[in-house]
């Protein structure tokens, strides 16, 4: 029951960020908007970790399950996509997503290994 | 009466056909096996066979699809529990972000210029590395089909989250901020519910890049393709 109602919290904050988004026009969809909403929330204190803590790890554990509906929607474009340029579409993406992946994340890890030396180098270690 | 029925049911075929998939992802342990691409894999099948539309699943889909709103919000959570990672590392995640976006959108255009592509799916297939409700708009906006975007999205999801794993343990790409920033920027939310399976550090670096990608994007992706197409 508990759990029930901090999951209708999270729904209510989701639905806050929906209004907020079509009134304001942010070219950021709701459930961001209601996500950066909540996280304001916990860091300033207003908040607390705990109340929600419950919810938000039955969410999360499911979280790839909530995808499905959306990723079986593709079976209406299979027309398209086994087509030649459907095709090469489809190539497209899997290189464009791969190069996307490996640059982002190359380049993060690199530059954090200079933050990491940069902080041992002047003894500034603000870890926990 | 015949409606609700179909969605009830289809709400259960959902969830149980997932948490067998989950069950057998953990068992063999294998990327390709990712829940949410045999999850969908068997509906569609299933669907195709039994001559259903995807319009009927979703009678029930819709309400499965409904939480996916709160579970985003709730990715708060471990943005918050790593807040100090996060400051730390801002320059590297910075870094990452804006190559993976420069690389996104140069590649992109330059398929859609190479290939040809009438402005109508050009614009559908630019917004790709967008979290979908973005990339339809984006798509919208700027005379591509929404629903294509769509489904290109979520393939591209579906990409990051079987061959991510494998191409960066082998190019050494081990350490939660490549991990995290290369699944988020490249993979949007199917990126990010792959993280969570490596730590929390990883999820809250890849829904941080998820955010951050998305709203760079739409700021400048309909600039680019007024100008560029």
């Amino acid at each position: 029951m508990k759990l029930l109602i901090q999951v209708a919290v999270f729904y209510f904050f989701y639905k806050i960020g929906v209004v907020l988004q079509s009134t304001l026009e942010i070219p950021v969809p709701g459930s961001i908007i209601g996500m950066v909403l909540l996280l304001v929330l916990l860091l300033t204190g207003l908040v607390k970790e705990r109340y929600l803590h419950g919810g938000a790890n039955l969410l999360l554990f499911y979280l790839p399950l909530f995808f499905v509906p959306a990723t079986v929607g593709v079976m209406n474009h299979f027309r398209f996509l086994s087509k030649t340029e459907g095709l090469i579409m489809l190539l497209a993406l899997l290189v464009g997503t791969i190069m996307v992946l490996v640059s982002s994340g190359l380049v993060a890890q690199k530059t954090a290994a200079s933050v990491d030396n940069k902080a041992e180098a002047t003894g500034v270690m603000d870890d926990e | 009466m015949m409606n609700s029925w179909f969605g009830i049911l289809f709400i259960l075929i959902t969830y149980l056909v997932f948490l067998a998939m989950r069950h057998v992802y953990n068992r063999f342990r294998m990327p390709l096996l990712n829940p949410v691409a045999t999850t969908t894999l068997l509906i569609i099948v299933g669907l195709l066979l039994t001559d259903l539309s995807y319009d009927t699943y979703m009678l029930g889909g819709w309400w499965i699809q409904e939480l996916l709103g709160p579970a985003v919000v709730a990715l708060a959570y471990p943005l918050y529990h790593q807040r100090t990672k996060i400051l730390r590392y801002r320059i590297p995640l910075i870094a990452g972000l804006f190559s993976g976006i420069v690389v996104g959108m140069v590649t992109g255009f330059i398929y859609v210029k190479v290939a040809n592509l009438s402005s109508m799916y050009a614009s559908s297939f630019l917004p790709k590395s967008v979290t979908s409700p973005i990339a339809m708009e984006i798509a919208d906006l700027t005379g591509g089909l929404p629903s294509l975007a769509a489904a290109l999205v979520i393939l591209s999801g579906i990409i990051g989250a079987l061959f991510g794993p494998g191409l960066m343990r082998l190019l050494g790409i081990t350490h939660y901020l490549g991990i995290g920033v290369g699944l988020g920027c490249a993979a949007h939310g199917i990126g990010t519910a792959k993280a969570m399976e490596y730590g929390e550090e990883e999820a809250a670096f890849s829904s941080i890049s998820m955010t951050l990608s998305a709203l760079l994007y739409a700021l400048i992706l309909p600039v680019a393709i007024h100008y560029l197409l």
